[in-house]
């Protein structure tokens, strides 16, 4: 959860005036409030911040952060990626800085350096999964899919049990759209759906992959078609469930999304029985 | 035997005056622990193997949530016997002698400095000041054998083992102030000395960092073996032939 309207109103309305009564808290309290006031286009504040924590740790490498965070934030990435460098020399495990200089060329659009520098990280630093997710957010506005999916079967390892990851997968391979990657995204929705039943998203990814999959005629046998068509009806019937439960009848019988699900669904019957 | 009365400038003078040392050399050695200790800088290369050493391990774990394709590019990254990283990457034994290691030869010093000294300087201060002493009686009768243990320095065979002597007394509170401390202190107190004097038992194996070449082959040969199924085969069919969900068959409706 990052709330950082939230921080810096809660900042000016009360702890501003009421600062000394936090005692060693105000630091930490003071480097979050910086971030969020940067979050907020409140550069002033978070300078404040930054010097106030500049007075009391003067050598430390988080407050030194902060100042290259500032520097971003007035555009001035000349001047933080020199900050971020100092940081690397001084302690060149310093993941966070690695990561803000991959931050600055993202900022600049400078999409591929920014993925040749994010790949350089993930080679020292293996396990680091936001990185990962931001590499595969890099790769697909590039449009590279294969890539991206690399980078969310990291993720899914990282953490089998989330179906965000799996969902996300499926929506790669989607995308990518030739008939085994569509077979992937069938099996991948299904888990999503599988591990939260709710998430509707999902189930219209598994209907519209099973029902493509129906039409395309890349599959084996008409065995296999059957099935298809019998997930993308349970799927519809899901959706429909879904519908029907969260709003009241004369609402689901104007809902053109189910119309059309039943339009989808009665063209494939219809096609094998003809 | 004719119940023992102890003076009561005892209790003043031995029996609280070594309550009250033992404990603020405790916060001492807290506070000087704190200023000696130096930041142990990591290394990259240290990072960059434990890193590649967990994602092996996820990989061996969860390899059967990806498509098998996905995971044997993976295996080929570590365990190729050309290319892979288990294979290439080559690292220096980092098995140091501490004795050439002038970091490590400080870092042991301090240890002694903070632990063992004071422990010798108050321990012999403590029975050379307030030896022979009675201190005060634990009350509930105890066997002989808890004799030698809570009468250090008082050598006499027919007083009641419930009695403890000011040498003794010093010990305990050494060993028994630790709740104090976390109270004070807070956790992770560099206060207590058992903990301290547990490290020195369990012996110099644990400073040394174990070799990354030896983890690497551990790793090598476990992801050599694993060759996980994909386990998302059929989750379609599993999937609609799921039990129905409680909610589908209790809300069916809201509005209705």
């Amino acid at each position: 959860m990052r709330d950082s309207l939230t921080v810096v109103q809660l900042w000016d309305r009360f702890l501003d005036q009421e600062k000394n009564k936090l005692g060693d808290e105000l630091w930490t309290v003071y480097e979050q409030v910086c971030v969020a006031a940067l979050d907020c286009q409140r550069n002033e504040l978070a300078e404040d911040c930054q010097e106030a924590l500049g007075s009391k740790f003067p050598q430390s490498v988080r407050v030194q952060r902060l100042k290259g965070m500032i520097y971003e934030a007035a555009g001035r990435y000349h001047k933080a990626e020199e900050v971020y460098k100092e940081i690397i020399d001084k302690d060149e495990t310093n993941m966070f800085a690695r990561k803000r200089k991959v931050a600055i060329m993202k900022a600049q659009n400078k999409v591929a350096e920014a993925i040749e520098e994010l790949n350089k990280y993930l080679k020292l630093f293996m396990t680091d999964f936001e990185a990962w997710m931001e590499l595969c957010d890099l790769y697909l506005s590039q449009q590279d899919y294969g890539k991206a999916c690399f980078c969310v079967e990291e993720l899914i390892m990282s953490n089998p049990h989330n179906h965000l990851y799996h969902q996300k997968f499926a929506e790669i391979k989607y995308t990518m759209g030739d008939p085994d990657s569509m077979f992937q995204a069938r099996s991948y929705f299904s888990q999503a759906v599988k591990l939260n039943p709710d998430s509707v998203r999902s189930l219209y990814g598994l209907f519209l992959s099973a029902s493509s999959l129906a039409v395309s005629g890349a599959h084996k046998s008409s065995k296999e078609k059957q099935s298809n068509i019998k997930y993308a009806a349970w799927a519809a019937q899901q959706l429909k469930e879904k519908y029907t439960s969260v709003q009241p009848e004369h609402l689901t019988n104007q809902t053109k999304v189910l119309e059309s699900i039943e339009k989808v669904l009665e063209s494939l019957t219809e096609k094998t029985a003809s | 035997m004719a119940e023992l009365l102890l003076d009561s400038n005892i209790r003043v003078w031995v029996f609280l005056p070594i309550v009250i040392i033992t404990f603020l050399t405790g916060i001492i050695r807290h506070y000087v622990t704190i200023l000696l200790t130096s930041e142990k800088k990591t290394e990259l290369q240290q990072v960059t193997d434990s890193h590649a050493l967990i994602r092996s391990r996820i990989l061996r774990e969860n390899g059967k949530y990806i498509p098998k394709q996905g995971f044997l590019m993976r295996k080929s990254f570590f365990n190729n016997t050309e290319t892979g990283y288990f294979k290439t990457e080559k690292r220096e034994s980092t098995a140091k002698n501490p004795m050439t290691d002038p970091s490590m030869m400080t870092d042991m010093l301090k240890g002694n400095v903070t632990n063992v000294l004071p422990m010798i300087i108050i321990g012999g201060w403590i029975n050379w000041a307030f030896s022979g002493f009675l201190t005060t009686k634990v009350p509930f009768p105890l066997t002989l054998r808890f004799k030698p243990m809570l009468q250090r320095g008082v050598e006499l065979a027919s007083l009641d083992a419930s009695w403890v002597s000011s040498a003794s007394w010093y010990f305990l509170n050494v060993f028994g102030l630790r709740s104090l401390y976390t109270l004070i202190l807070g956790q992770d107190n560099a206060a207590d000395q058992t903990k301290a004097m547990q490290e020195q038992m369990s012996g110099a194996g644990m400073m040394t960092p174990p070799d990354p070449m030896k983890a690497f082959k551990a790793e090598w040969e476990a992801l050599e073996v694993s060759n996980p199924q994909w386990c998302l085969q059929g989750v379609e069919e599993e999937l609609i032939d799921a039990p129905i969900q409680p909610e589908t068959i209790y809300i069916k409706n809201k509005y209705a």
